[in-house]
């Protein structure tokens, strides 16, 4: 089976982006993405950990543990200031890259064989 | 966990592991918690099932390593290399204590063993009472 490399190395980003607007925790996340995604980004969430492990590192986001329901305990992540400015660096760098890709893609500026560059 | 294969999948994962430290120790727990979780709805899994849903346990450790980088791949190896003739170093130190330890108390014995043969027995009988 072929790794998608795209999709782990925009791991940070959306997982900054899923907490952008509350606070979710390990499962809640992967899941977000697959809905979010239509089934495109599938993260198991044993893969997510290590993501989120560094990331907590860096000081982006923050984790607490709260209870949920008989002897179950969730740890939730929380996005903080620096993460925020991280992922609307990192916002910005991907739509740059996207314009910078479309416009390699995309044909129809693209000079024909028999005419000179000047 | 109750599901054989939970256990097994754990186990695989742990013994995957480069070493275990505070942070892989973490890792080990939220992984733990996550089956645990998948066992409660799924009581009935097989390995195949969590093999679906969470990937090999060999893709899970490799994306752990490849996350956390190279530096921690080579600081890794570092600490198994220096480990290795750290052990190498006390166990020899060991044995050459031992060693001199053991001549120590050979030779104390040996010395020992040969002043209790050199000592000569004096007895002195006195032969009645001095009558003037």
């Amino acid at each position: 089976m072929r790794k998608d490399s795209s999709k782990t190395g925009f791991m940070a980003m959306f997982i900054l982006e899923t907490l952008y607007d509350t606070d979710r925790y390990g499962y809640e996340i992967a899941y977000v993405l697959k809905e979010k995604s239509a089934g495109y980004i599938s993260v198991a969430v044993s893969n997510l950990y290590p993501f989120l492990y560094k990331m907590e590192e860096q000081g982006w986001i923050s984790s607490y543990r709260q209870k949920s329901g008989f002897k179950m305990e969730r740890v939730y992540y929380h996005l903080e200031e620096k993460g925020l400015l991280e992922l609307e660096a990192q916002r910005t760098e991907y739509f740059h890259k996207v314009n910078a890709i479309n416009n390699v893609l995309s044909r129809s500026n693209v000079p024909k064989s028999n005419e000179k560059i000047s | 966990m109750k599901n054989t294969y939970t256990n097994e999948y754990y186990q695989k994962v742990r013994e995957l592991l480069p070493e275990i430290n505070f942070k892989e120790g973490r890792f080990l727990r939220d992984i733990k918690k996550v089956l645990t979780d998948y066992e409660k709805t799924h009581p009935k899994c097989t390995y195949e099932d969590l093999v679906k849903e969470f990937e090999s346990p060999d893709e899970v450790v490799y994306n752990y390593i490849a996350v956390e980088g190279k530096t921690y791949l080579f600081k890794v190896l570092k600490r198994k290399k220096y480990g290795k003739y750290i052990a190498i170093v006390i166990i020899s130190s060991i044995l050459i204590i031992s060693m001199l330890g053991a001549g120590v108390v050979f030779k104390s014995y040996f010395d020992a063993k040969r002043n209790l043969t050199n000592i000569k027995r004096v007895e002195i009988i006195e032969e009645g009472t001095n009558e003037d």
